[in-house]
């Protein structure tokens, strides 16, 4: 058992349920955390999945095996993010169009123009 | 103000967005109007900040205001949006800056009228363009024109271009999702290709736009060869499904 390892999964399992209860963080955000945590919290207490994980990933090392998993972990979650902003930039666009629209549209009602 | 004056057949609307062109709109619609007065000019104010608005309006222009900025694609194709929901048959789209003359509208109208094309660009490569274009920018132009040109099998002089008339077909198809928020050059040429539409270019007149205005300003020429390669790539790889005209 690593304690500090340990002690930082926790407290990022605790923030992120914090963050949660707060709605600050949607649900459909946090599972990727939550589960990071939960990685992060098992290669901590078990010293044979550290093991394991540094031979899946072909690495020497234990150490640099879980920084691997890290480093891919992070990248899995940016690349989810991005798609989410692209949704919605994608989204966001349509909106402001319609908003365009519409205000055109009221003003030409109001005018006395029927569009 | 009647939103479609006593229109002539077909119904056009002149598209032109904006982004703080306080200072030169209200002329430009009112030579647009002057020179044809049957047609509606619409301006889309991509989020200005300097009273283009209500310039164009006071001129004599339809305006649609967008809320913030979405950029030049988003804001042409609000334009190509609300001139399908409006029943438009022809738009014809220029830049709000003055780099597009009105005198030129006529030409790429009656090219439009032929049996033979839904879209006509303007080139100012076959006409003339009254100021000097950047080496790197002719450059880039150049590079592009022949790549599209070999992928579409005619001759692209002026991929850039934004001066051009579309018929209703062009107007559907650039409403679509697929239509780029910032850049819409020679990767939509080859969509509008690959879904079976007829792209021809004519000779026009470009003159200066106002200094220091260019798009391709700082890192964004660097964006936009990558951004253009990735979207013409993307077209050509999904050429064969790619979407028709409704």
């Amino acid at each position: 058992m690593q304690p500090l390892p340990l002690a930082l999964a926790v407290l990022l399992l605790a923030v992120v349920l914090e963050l949660v209860r707060r709605r600050r963080l949607r649900e459909e955000f946090s599972w990727l955390w939550v589960a990071g945590a939960g990685a992060m919290l098992v290669l901590s207490l078990w010293p044979s999945a550290r093991e394991r994980v540094a031979r899946l990933l072909d690495s020497s090392a234990e150490g640099t095996g879980v920084l691997l998993l890290a480093i891919l972990f992070l990248c899995g979650i940016v690349l989810h993010l991005s798609t989410r902003v692209s949704t919605l930039a994608n989204q966001n666009r349509t909106l402001a169009q319609h908003v365009a629209g519409l205000e055109k549209r009221a003003e030409d009602l109001e005018a006395g123009d029927e569009p | 103000m009647p939103l479609r004056e006593p229109a002539p057949t077909p119904a056009t609307l002149v598209l032109m967005p904006c982004l703080n062109e306080a200072p030169r709109i209200a002329s430009l619609v009112t030579r647009v109007l002057a020179l044809r007065p049957g047609v509606t000019v619409l301006v889309v104010d991509d989020g200005s900040t300097d009273g283009t608005a209500e310039a164009a309006r006071t001129a004599g222009a339809h305006v649609l205001s967008l809320p913030f900025n979405l950029g030049y694609g988003a804001a042409l194709q609000t334009g190509y949006r609300f001139a399908l929901a409006r029943g438009y048959d022809v738009v014809v789209q220029m830049d709000g800056d003055g780099q597009h003359p009105p005198e030129e509208i006529d030409g790429l109208l009656a090219r439009l009228e032929g049996d033979d094309c839904e879209l006509v660009i303007g080139s100012r490569f076959l006409g003339r363009a009254e100021y000097r274009i950047p080496l790197a920018r002719r450059l880039g132009i150049a590079l592009f024109g022949r790549l599209t040109g070999a992928l579409v099998q005619r001759e692209v002089t002026d991929p850039t271009s934004g001066f051009q008339a579309m018929s209703r077909e062009v107007l559907e198809f650039y409403s679509r999702d697929f239509y780029p928020y910032d850049y819409p050059d020679a990767d939509i040429l080859l969509r509008v290709h690959y879904a079976g539409l007829r792209a021809v270019e004519v000779p026009v007149v470009m003159r200066a736009g106002p200094p220091g205005r260019s798009m391709h300003r700082g890192l964004r020429p660097v964006y936009y060869v990558y951004k253009l390669l990735l979207s013409m790539a993307l077209a050509w790889v999904g050429r064969a499904s790619s979407p028709e005209p409704r």
